[in-house]
């Protein structure tokens, strides 16, 4: 799944894509985010609104510092390990590491979060770090 | 043909050229392939004995702690961990981006036990997402993998060295090679690849302009080789290209439009030319494709038609079908239609032939026939055997050349009688050449070859040379045959006139015959130096009155003393109604002119005893007297 066909950039469209069409299959998703490239990113999908205050978002990609006072119900996604590591709101990450794409999700985060994922996405569910 | 030749050479070029160009751009991805191969190879061979002593340093410390696994050793002790991610950062440099360990969790999914970054470092247990079915492979048969990362952007490709203790594979060391490496490769190959390209530009640059200079050189051939008025070649294509076909697969033929010269004179150049461009018209439309037309002179064409496949008959077929589309052409001329018609010398025994100049000057005589025997006609060259012993005798050039050098010219001289009186007056010198075997050749088997060349200057003058030493050895009145254009040669004039300047009495002896052609350029000149043989005392005859060129308006621009009236007619007197009819008009009309008729060709006493009633006074044939080179005294006939 991680392995998609185009470019590093169009990599991270695609996966961004099924992250969000998994958490909100029925909807077109608001998002934010936080870096230009994650916006350029978020941008060229076509299954994603991108906003630009993050209050109006279902999701938020985080890079370097999740915002305060994002309203309670915001799902997070790093996309830095450490990110994932340091802030318990961050539900999951989608990352590069050894020039692979990578995709960690934590299952208790998720509960709390209330969001499930397809069945495909299982292998990239930890239960705890 | 040399056309062809040089089309299928430049195609053939071409060819070639396309060939290899396709096969170097075939072989530079090859070359660039089995270069990155090499490399790759290489950096595996010097990578294989590092990974080797690591592996072997990660056996020692699983042989140092009994019953422990690798996986359980390194979680326990952070510190060996330490050491040996220091050990696997010294593999890292500039070809190897990432080095580490993973090993493989009951749930199948591949985690960190040593990383050798410095930055980004994964800790120990990080699960790692890894598609490729090769980690797997590894784990499963112990064996080293290679993966080729052709999905990722930094990574060549991946060398996977199991750790194997005790036949179980306890973990994987994996050597990432950077892109980096391969680039390298890339920017050498690159260059032989822009070089390749200019070179092609180049080439095409170099192509198009050859084909730019092809088509100016046929265009340009077009024009040196075409007609402009009539889109048929010219002399020059006869020149370069037709005489170096073989002409012995070729039937000849010479045609000639009738009366041309009527046509143009009265109807104006420009009825001519599209006369000329219908009939060409014609005569492309009816002939086949491998045959080759030619535009050979003012109106007269020279058709190679191909025997290839072809009978006598067809031949006779294709000239017939020529000669009626030309008949059927019509053109008109303010309130007058013109039916232009042609005449055809044909010579489809080529091969009978030395050379290609003695093929066509037969056909030429062929037309010569046609012409003489009434015109809108085809007369073709029958051999018989003697016929084609004649024609293998034609003498060329080279033959008169000899013969003048070798005094083997001569004359015979026929004589010329008043048939009342029955006296010779006069005799007519014809020219012979003897052989060195005493064979004698008539002119017929020679003119037609020499009448363009400088030669026929030379034989006239010595001709005239032999008569005017007759005029001396027998004091009588000699007829000489001469071409108006020989009038027309300043060298051949100024012999004439030098010698009755030098010996006077001779003038009153001699007649020059005057055979008239279609076309006198030069009429002033011509009319002037007649003038002066006058006045010097020579007679003017003009010869073959009643065929092919004769126009009555020269009988008195010319002054002429005597009127030859055409053997064709005189030979038919007898038999042919039309023949009789157009003597009598000649005898009228010389009557009414003044001017004494002379009939030639009398051949027997029926015809004789016509042209006797038809008032004629003097009469030349072989009936009379034969032509030889000792002077008759008395005619062969007795009245």
């Amino acid at each position: 799944m991680l392995y998609a066909e185009g470019s590093k950039n169009s990599v991270e469209v695609q996966i961004i894509e099924k992250i969000t069409t998994s958490i909100f299959p029925d909807q077109k998703v608001t998002a934010w985010g936080e870096t230009v490239e994650l916006k350029n990113t978020l941008h060229q999908s076509k299954k994603i609104d991108l906003v630009e205050n993050f209050n109006n978002a279902r999701i938020l990609f985080v890079a370097k510092k999740i915002p305060e006072n994002i309203p309670s119900n915001t799902i997070i996604i790093a996309t830095n390990y450490s990110l994932l590591i340091k802030d318990k709101r961050v539900v999951g990450a989608f990352f590069w590491q050894k020039g692979r794409p990578n995709l960690l999700f934590l299952r208790k985060r998720m509960q709390i979060a209330n969001i499930t994922l397809d069945h495909e996405f299982e292998k990239y569910i930890e239960d705890d770090l | 043909m040399k056309i062809r030749k040089k089309e299928f050479f430049f195609a053939l070029f071409l060819a070639i050229t396309v060939f290899i160009i396709i096969m170097i751009l075939l072989e530079i991805p090859k070359i660039e392939r089995d270069l990155k191969n090499n490399v790759k190879n290489d950096l595996l061979r010097t990578i294989s004995s590092i990974v080797d002593n690591f592996d072997h340093k990660l056996q020692v410390c699983v042989s140092q702690h009994h019953g422990q696994t690798l996986n359980s050793i390194l979680e326990q002790n952070p510190v060996l961990r330490s050491d040996l991610e220091s050990d696997l950062s010294m593999i890292t440099y500039d070809d190897i981006k990432y080095s580490y360990v993973l090993y493989r969790d009951n749930e199948n999914i591949f985690r960190f036990m040593l990383d050798g970054a410095t930055q980004d470092k994964a800790e120990f247990g990080r699960k790692f997402d890894i598609e490729d079915q090769k980690w797997q492979r590894a784990y499963e048969t112990g064996q080293p993998q290679l993966i080729t990362q052709e999905k990722l952007y930094t990574l060549w490709f991946t060398y996977l060295k199991p750790i194997v203790v005790d036949n179980k594979v306890q973990g994987i060391i994996a050597i990432d090679f950077s892109l980096e490496g391969q680039k390298h490769i890339t920017e050498i190959v690159e260059p032989l690849h822009k070089y390749v390209w200019i070179f092609l530009a180049l080439l095409g640059i170099g192509i198009l302009l050859s084909a730019v200079q092809f088509l100016l050189y046929r265009l340009s051939q077009k024009r040196v080789y075409l007609d402009p008025l009539t889109g048929l070649y010219n002399r020059n294509f006869f020149n370069d290209i037709i005489s170096t076909i073989d002409y012995q697969k070729y039937a000849i033929a010479m045609m000639d439009l009738d009366k041309f010269k009527i046509i143009n004179d009265t109807y104006g150049h420009e009825i001519g030319d599209d006369v000329l461009k219908k009939v060409s018209n014609v005569l492309k439309s009816s002939i086949r494709e491998y045959d080759k037309l030619i535009r050979y002179g003012g109106e007269e064409f020279l058709l190679y038609l191909s025997m290839r496949d072809l009978e006598q008959t067809a031949l006779m077929e294709i000239l017939n079908r020529i000669r009626q589309n030309v008949e059927s052409i019509e053109i008109k001329a303010g309130l007058i239609t013109i039916h232009p018609t042609i005449s055809i010398g044909l010579n489809s025994y080529t091969s009978h032939f030395k050379s290609e100049f003695d093929a066509i000057s037969m056909a030429d005589k062929m037309l010569y026939t046609a012409k003489r025997t009434g015109r809108n006609k085809i007369s073709s060259f029958i051999p018989s055997h003697k016929g084609a012993e004649h024609s293998i005798h034609m003498l060329n050039v080279h033959h008169v050349k000899e013969a003048i050098e070798e005094k083997r010219i001569f004359c015979e001289y026929q004589p010329v009688v008043h048939l009342g009186s029955n006296q010779i007056v006069g005799y007519e010198a014809l020219v012979r050449i003897r052989d060195r075997d005493g064979k004698i050749s008539y002119p017929g088997m020679f003119l037609p070859n020499i009448v363009h060349s400088n030669i026929y200057k030379e034989l006239t003058l010595m001709i005239l040379q032999i008569c005017f030493q007759k005029l001396r050895d027998e004091q009588c009145s000699i007829s000489v045959n001469l071409n108006i254009t020989d009038i027309l040669d300043d060298d051949i004039y100024t012999t004439i006139k030098r010698h009755l300047e030098l010996i006077k009495e001779d003038a009153a002896f001699l007649t020059f015959e005057l055979l008239e052609e279609e076309q006198i350029t030069s009429l002033d000149t011509l009319k002037e130096r007649i003038q002066s043989l006058h006045s010097l005392g020579s007679k003017i005859s003009l010869d073959d009155f009643g065929s092919g060129y004769s126009n009555f308006n020269h009988i008195f621009t010319l002054d002429v003393d005597i009127i030859k009236i055409d053997g064709s007619l005189i030979k038919d007197i007898d038999t042919s109604d039309i023949s009789y009819k157009l003597v009598e008009s000649i005898i009228a009309f010389a009557r009414a002119s003044d001017k004494i008729v002379v009939a030639e060709y009398i051949h027997s006493s029926k015809v004789l005893e016509i042209v006797k009633e038809l008032g004629i006074i003097y009469g030349q044939g072989f009936y009379l007297g034969k032509p030889s080179e000792t002077l008759s005294t008395k005619p062969d006939y007795c009245p």
